[in-house]
């Protein structure tokens, strides 16, 4: 189609910035582009912290032992698994509050069931029905929480916190107060608590999640539809999305990973508490907020949720290494999701 | 020679293509609660045309727009596309007819970057739904630079939250171009754009009309109507008060005809 | 002088300058009051932070820390067994000494614990034992807390004298967390007691929040008009149990276990037979003094029965009330 341009931009105007420039330049945008970067940097300079310390004082900071590295690891795998789920459902523009509870419930459930049911728990399919069952319930909550918040127009937030006190009664009207005990045989042991070398199981699933949920959130068109209907809900309904639909998935995806979470932690301790996970909510969204996660929605990315984590409990082991008292590492981290999300808006405006 | 309407219209003239009007809303109404938006409206839009939907504040032009192109539902009439009836309930619907818009709220998201919003909800991907970056990215370039002379935007990953009114509504004006196949309805999208870019714009209206894409253009500002309209209509709360091809009226008398009702 | 008496006296010089210049060579003997802070060990609560009963157990704490010289990393468990895992799985990896932990649950803290002892790190539990005071059956060397069912037994007993409960009687056992190790324990003794007259008790949970065990307290005793005693099972229940009673508008007597202000003053007004203190402080106290002794001198740590089987009653309360939230 012929033009009459007035004055037509270079032709090389629209080639895009990371052909240009240098290495550094690429690094710099890089960070300034993408809402992890500023807890990256932090993230990788705390680190090399830690790896000098360890090297040049080993006996009284113990960062590198193995045994460290791998009770480390083990540490992230509940709340890590838990946060991808909240934090997609974040940048969706939603909240789950019941997370906790469910984390709670699920593994409760799933611990009756392969006790009591499928052959006891001797059995080895009994841990995996159960657990697939508990994971079952825990998708099906979430589907719950996202019909009533969908359906009569009631913010998330008030949804599931209306759920979190119901399943948290609801778990002691399963199955009372008491600890429910869960002592699989293999294969079930191995795949959920096993440890290889300086991995645990429940790390390996979270990295397996990991990736999954950086395909789909950040390659699948499913991915960018979240991010519209949390971005601008109003653009994405012009544009012919169904929020309601991308919101669903959303949720079931978050309650079934917090049952999947609530089994990882249980198989690895060996029994579960019905009062467990009380608080674990709000400490996967402070995670995905330090990790850069916008809480209006629209804005995160599933390297933010591993390194929010990853970073939180680093701090936790360090303050541990040192012998720190323990409210330290509330005010810590009271300090870190403040100061990551000033960092964050600062690294933003400069771009 | 004008003709003031406030009863049933006759039946549609055949054009100088002597075709169906691609694009008929007959008797449409509808109705926000107590506010009465459109009142038994008819509107037509032929082939190779371009029609300016002007009126006051208030007059029920954008709600025409997004009756149009399917997010309103009206609550009674009927449309039809090419002489059939049809049923346009939905953005699905209207996309099946070939309708795109540019709102006059923009509707971009902030957070994503350019390539994601043209491709918003339409995106390239393989058969598992994965999408094809590289793929969109090209072609995000391309409709960039032929069709639409954005100033200043040079990399299709940035977020369109960092861009200017004017790029943002450009980028809009893209996503719009590069799906067109039939109509082009357009809402005020010229208020952020700077002189230049709304001359090429009309220009590039004005050119989609002979490549057989029509347009409806809601603006304030007649002379941008009368730089690239064949037809006026005039709405005034919520029905057409006047229509008039441009070489039968003048910007005086269309003026008047939006200030007077 | 002889030159025999010369050279021995030389000799004995000699001898006695060599041993004298040897001395500061030869071992003196070691120090038990040197400094010791070297050796650390963990002190894992179960609880909060904020939990009020543990507080005259940190003090003692802090006490036997300063008397042995040791070194105590203090950490909360925030009632979740897998956070208490993660403390004592770095504290391990961190080259602790000794572990001293709370044993809520043994099933989930079996396997760490036993791979602390197995690594050469001793274990003492502390005011709580879920596996029940057999040493060697969960991993640890000796249990530092009250023995809960002779504790209650003997309350139990007391409250039967006092009162004259009888046949068919009702006692009402409020606790935080009816099936909590404590709670169980302490029910054991005080049901045995009291079927022993042919009396009978009911268990209510209340939780850990003063106002709501209150409110929940005065509910039950007001649909139970016939109740003829309650028993606190624990802090919270024991010291709500008095104004429960009032508010409910009856006239029984209240007994319970722990202590606190409210507590104490009420069984100094009278309105309170009697509480069973396990002497949080003492638990604190020993648990890390024994641990010293065993790190610094090989000394092993045995059992102990804290607070054994006394009662603080009007008698006594005095010392009790003056050093309420210190070390009482």
């Amino acid at each position: 189609m012929s033009t009459v341009p007035l004055d037509r931009p270079p032709a090389n105007a629209l080639v895009p910035a990371r052909a240009q420039g240098g290495y550094l330049r690429a690094i710099r945008t890089a960070i300034r582009s993408r809402p992890a970067g500023g807890i990256a940097v932090l993230f990788i300079t705390i680190q090399i912290v830690c790896v000098v310390g360890g090297l040049l004082f080993p006996d009284q900071f113990r960062y590198l032992i193995p045994a460290n590295i791998r009770v480390t690891l083990k540490a992230v795998a509940p709340l890590g698994i838990m946060s991808l789920g909240v934090g997609m459902l974040m940048i969706a523009g939603e909240f789950d509050l019941s997370v906790g509870a469910l984390y709670s419930f699920c593994a409760v459930f799933a611990a009756t069931l392969a006790n009591d049911h499928f052959g006891g728990i001797d059995n080895p399919a009994a841990p995996f029905i159960g657990a697939a069952l508990a994971i079952v319930v825990g998708i099906l909550a979430g589907l719950v929480n996202g019909f009533v918040t969908i359906r009569f127009s009631i913010p998330s937030f008030i949804t599931t916190l209306g759920a979190m006190l119901l399943w948290k009664g609801g778990v002691l009207l399963y199955n009372g107060a008491s600890a429910v005990s869960f002592l699989p045989n293999n294969p079930f042991a191995v795949l959920f608590a096993g440890q290889f070398w300086l991995l645990d199981a429940g790390f390996v699933w979270f990295i397996l999640l990991a990736v999954v949920a950086f395909f789909l959130l950040h390659h699948h068109r499913f991915g960018n539809h979240l991010y519209a209907v949390g971005g601008n809900q109003q653009a994405a309904i012009a544009i012919g999305i169904k929020p309601a639909r991308v919101k669903l998935v959303a949720f079931a995806i978050t309650g079934g990973l917090a049952a999947f979470s609530g089994i990882i932690a249980m198989t690895r301790v060996g029994s579960v508490q019905p009062g467990g996970g009380q608080g674990m909510e709000l400490q996967a969204i402070a995670a995905c907020v330090i990790g850069g996660f916008a809480l209006m929605g629209g804005r995160g990315s599933i390297i933010g949720i591993v390194l929010g984590t990853a970073l939180v409990f680093t701090i936790n082991d360090i303050l541990l290494l040192l012998r720190a008292p323990g409210f330290y590492f509330d005010m810590f981290v009271g300090a870190l999701i403040v100061g990551a999300v000033i960092m964050n808006h600062a690294i933003r405006r400069r771009s | 020679m004008t003709v003031t309407l406030d009863q049933q219209p006759a039946p549609p003239a055949a054009r100088e293509t002597g075709s169906v009007p691609i694009y008929e809303a007959r008797n449409i109404s509808k109705r926000y609660g107590n506010m009465q938006a459109l009142t038994r409206v008819n509107f037509r839009v032929n082939r190779k045309e371009v029609i300016g939907l002007l009126g006051d504040n208030g007059a029920g032009k954008s709600t025409m727009i997004k009756m149009m192109s399917g997010i309103v539902r009206p609550d009674s009439g009927e449309i039809l596309v090419d002489g059939v009836p049809i049923r346009v309930e939905s953005r699905a619907d209207s996309e099946r007819i070939g309708i795109e818009t540019i709102y006059q709220d923009i509707a971009l998201v902030d957070p994503m970057s350019i390539t994601r919003n043209i491709f918003m909800g339409r995106e390239i991907t393989n058969r598992f739904g994965f999408m094809r970056h590289r793929e969109m990215e090209r072609q995000a370039v391309q409709v960039l630079d032929s069709a639409v002379h954005i100033s200043g935007i040079d990399d299709p990953d940035k977020e369109v939250g960092f861009l200017s009114g004017g790029q943002k509504q450009a980028v809009a004006i893209a996503r719009a171009v590069y799906f067109k196949r039939r109509m082009l309805l357009l809402d005020e999208p010229t208020s952020a754009l700077s002189v230049r870019e709304t001359e090429r714009l009309l220009e590039y209206v004005a050119r989609l009309k002979h490549e057989d894409v029509s347009s409806v253009l809601v603006t304030h500002n007649i002379y941008h109507a009368f730089m690239v309209c064949d037809r006026f209509v005039v709405m005034s709360h919520g029905t057409p008060v006047f229509e008039a091809r441009k070489e039968e009226t003048t910007m005086q008398e269309v003026t008047d005809h939006v200030i007077r009702t | 002088m002889t030159r025999g008496l010369r050279s021995s006296c030389i000799a004995l010089v000699t001898a006695m300058l060599l041993g004298l210049s040897t001395w500061p060579a030869s071992a003196s003997p070691p120090d038990r009051n040197q400094d010791f802070s070297k050796l650390h060990m963990l002190f894992l609560i179960w609880s909060f932070e904020s939990n009020a009963f543990f507080a005259p157990m940190v003090n003692g704490v802090h006490d036997a820390e300063k008397a042995k010289r040791i070194s105590v990393d203090i950490e909360y468990g925030n009632e979740d067994l897998t956070r208490m895992n993660n403390i004592l799985e770095t504290a391990i990896a961190n080259g602790t000494n000794g572990i001293a932990v709370t044993i809520p649950n043994d099933v989930a803290l079996n396997n760490v614990l036993c791979g602390a002892m197995k690594k050469g790190i001793p274990v003492i539990a502390f005011n709580i034992d879920n596996s029940q005071h057999a040493a060697g059956k969960t991993c640890r060397l000796a249990y530092v807390g009250q023995n809960f069912v002779a504790a209650g037994y003997v309350l139990g007993k007391e409250l039967i004298k006092k009162y004259h409960i009888g046949k068919g009687d009702l006692v009402f056992t409020p606790v935080e967390a009816p099936q909590a190790v404590y709670a169980v324990q302490r029910h054991e003794g005080v049901a045995k007691a009291l079927a022993e007259v042919g009396a009978t008790t009911e268990i209510l949970g209340t939780g850990n929040d003063h106002a709501k065990a209150l409110d929940l307290m005065t509910q039950y005793l007001l649909g139970h008009s016939n109740t003829k005693a309650v028993v606190g099972l624990g802090q919270t229940p024991t010291s709500q149990a008095v104004q429960a009673i009032k508010d409910a508008g009856l006239h029984i007597p209240a007994a319970g276990f722990d202590v606190d202000g409210e507590i104490l003053r009420n069984i100094e007004n009278g309105s309170m037979m009697a509480t069973v203190d396990q002497q949080p402080y003492t638990q604190g106290y020993y648990t890390v003094a024994q641990m010293a002794d065993l790190l610094e001198f090989g000394l092993a740590p045995s059992d102990m029965d804290t607070g054994g089987v006394g009662l603080i009653e009007k008698g006594n309360v005095g010392l009790a009330k003056q050093w309420a939230g210190i070390t009482r």
